[in-house]
């Protein structure tokens, strides 16, 4: 069996949408692969190695990380340009606030894996010490950068990465193309299609006390708890003051409640993913008021439930919606409320409904396909020239 | 949305420019660009609290007000201790009459004022309260979109 190497700072027991997505990509590789995921860990602390289901794990110290710092500044930077032009003296400063695992190399060099995936963009160690791109001997390498801003592919840290890549993986089409971009189709740059699994028959029951508020819009504030928020949003009592009858359900973390013109009910559920999808399987649509994440599966999620989207425009959720054809996106908040308004049209939603379904269907909902489409990416053509599977 | 673009294959991408071009050619009846946040939720929700006339004091105060039932009631048997006992009870009563009598007035009134204030709070807790947050929401709404039709002619002025 190949080994393939995962390095990564998400992983562990969070549930935020870049540690399950590194969770899925591992999972799918450990059907044809031995797996070690090496997780740069701050704060640091000492290496160690322990096992994780069917993973190595290797926890590698990452010294000097200020994540919070660099976010603050990464989001400051943003307001102008878009980002687009990060001064070189700020873009030094962003590489520092990332730390260093120097001890990387010595731990892929023991493991001699196959194929190297390098799990998100931040990778703050010398990836020249895997050889070059296409060498005899050397681990085939591939960048799931999760990010699809073109100011972070192109800056040097992550052309680095992108230079010595032999493949790289998108949560989505709009990722897809701006890897595309910036290195000019050097790169194999494909879409991962992740395989996202509902649980449909645990989604045909509604949330106990849900039904007697008749149609409702489930909108998403905050998911999983402790996840992103922002402070300012649409609010629930303004959006169900321009919806008419239809009652208004919403997410904010551990708090859920449904209600209509009269009436507010706190359901007193956990804020599982099971209940999210027994919430979203009978909404009329499921908005997402998130700051966007970059991989948006609870919009695929709503889609294979068959529930069409309202998502914010330029997010990962924006390009599953318009690729399936499933749902509306919005600029600002009058936008959110004219496309929630448009979707009380049921022809509307309801092709919406079966477009998405059909779209999420084919390109997330089939595990197995999902399986070989990450054994493809990352083992390439390892797999007939340098092992053969015994069957 | 009677005239959406195409009928089968539908684009999103249409509908959303559809959605868009109708907005510019007729701005809606909700404010677009700001809009209110307070949301009163917590206070619609701390206004829905157990209806105090249920309260079990109150309950009591139901079953205990009348004293009817110890007037009348003279006791049983015919034995010495209870002759002399009927024979106390008719005295008193008829000596004191004209006090139980006020006294049976004033808690039964007493019992019905507890009861009227009693609903009275449970109405002004949550239907009025509601009703009159929709009125401030409903302002703050007419405020954001004169704010909103206002900064629309300042900058078409321009």
């Amino acid at each position: 069996m190949p080994r393939v190497a995962v390095v990564t700072q998400h992983w562990g027991s969070r549930a935020d949408e870049l540690t399950e997505t590194t969770r899925l990509v591992a999972g799918a590789l450990a059907r044809h692969a031995t797996v070690d995921v090496v997780h740069l860990l701050a704060p640091p602390e000492p290496p160690r190695t322990s096992a994780d289901s069917v993973f190595g794990v290797h926890q590698v110290p990452l010294h000097g990380a200020r994540p919070l710092r660099a976010s603050i500044l990464r989001a400051a930077l943003g307001t102008y340009d878009r980002g687009r032009n990060v001064p070189r003296r700020a873009a030094t400063i962003l590489h520092d606030l990332e730390g260093s695992a120097p001890d990387v190399p010595d731990v892929l060099a023991r493991l001699a894996p196959d194929a190297v995936v390098l799990a998100g963009h931040h990778q703050p160690w010398d990836v020249g010490t895997l050889g070059v791109r296409g060498a005899i001997g050397s681990p085939r390498v591939v960048l799931l950068p999760y990010t699809a801003e073109g100011s972070i592919l192109r800056s040097g840290p992550v052309s680095r990465l992108l230079a010595r890549a032999d493949a790289a993986g998108a949560a989505h089409s709009g990722e897809r193309r701006a890897l595309e971009v910036a290195t000019a189709g050097t790169v194999d740059a494909r879409r991962l299609g992740l395989g996202v699994g509902v649980n449909r028959s645990a989604a045909a029951n509604r949330l106990f006390g849900v039904r007697f508020f008749g149609a409702y819009v489930l909108i998403i504030r905050s998911f999983p708890p402790g996840g992103a928020r922002w402070e300012r949003s649409v609010t629930h009592d303004v959006l169900r003051s321009t919806l008419g009858d239809i009652s208004v359900a919403e997410i904010d973390g551990d708090t859920w409640r449904i209600g209509d013109k009269e009436n507010t009910l706190e359901l007193p559920v956990s804020p599982s993913r099971v209940n999210l999808w027994r919430l979203m399987a009978h909404a009329i649509a499921t908005v997402d008021l998130r700051p966007p994440g970059p991989v948006g599966r609870e919009t695929i999620e709503s889609l294979l439930l068959g529930t069409p989207v309202v998502v914010p425009e330029g997010s990962a959720a924006h390009e599953h919606a318009a690729d399936a054809g499933g749902g509306l996106w919005y600029r600002n908040d009058g936008e959110l409320i004219d496309s929630v308004r448009a979707l009380s049209d049921r022809r509307l939603r309801d092709r919406l409904a079966v477009q998405g379904k059909l779209w999420a269907d084919r390109n997330h909902g089939d595990m197995d396909d999902f399986v070989e489409r990450v054994h493809d990416l990352v083992l390439g053509d390892r797999r007939s020239a340098s092992w053969r599977d015994p069957s | 949305m009677e005239d959406l673009p195409g009928d089968s294959g539908l684009d999103a991408r249409a509908v959303v420019e559809h959605l868009r071009a109708l907005v510019d050619s007729a701005p809606g009846a909700y404010p677009r660009d700001w809009l209110p946040q307070a949301t009163f939720d917590e206070l619609l929700v701390r206004a829905d609290r157990d209806p105090i006339h249920l309260h079990p004091s109150l309950h009591h105060l139901h079953r205990r007000w009348d004293m009817g039932h110890a007037r009348t009631q003279t006791g049983t048997g015919f034995g010495p201790k209870a002759v002399i006992r009927r024979l106390l009870a008719r005295i008193v009563n008829s000596a004191l009459d004209r006090y139980f009598a006020e006294e049976q007035e004033f808690r039964a009134a007493l019992a019905q004022s507890i009861d009227a204030i009693a609903y009275r709070v449970d109405e002004i807790s949550s239907a009025d309260l509601r009703s009159l947050l929709e009125v401030v929401r409903n302002d703050l709404l007419d405020l954001a979109r004169y704010v909103d039709d206002r900064i629309d002619t300042r900058l078409g002025d321009r």
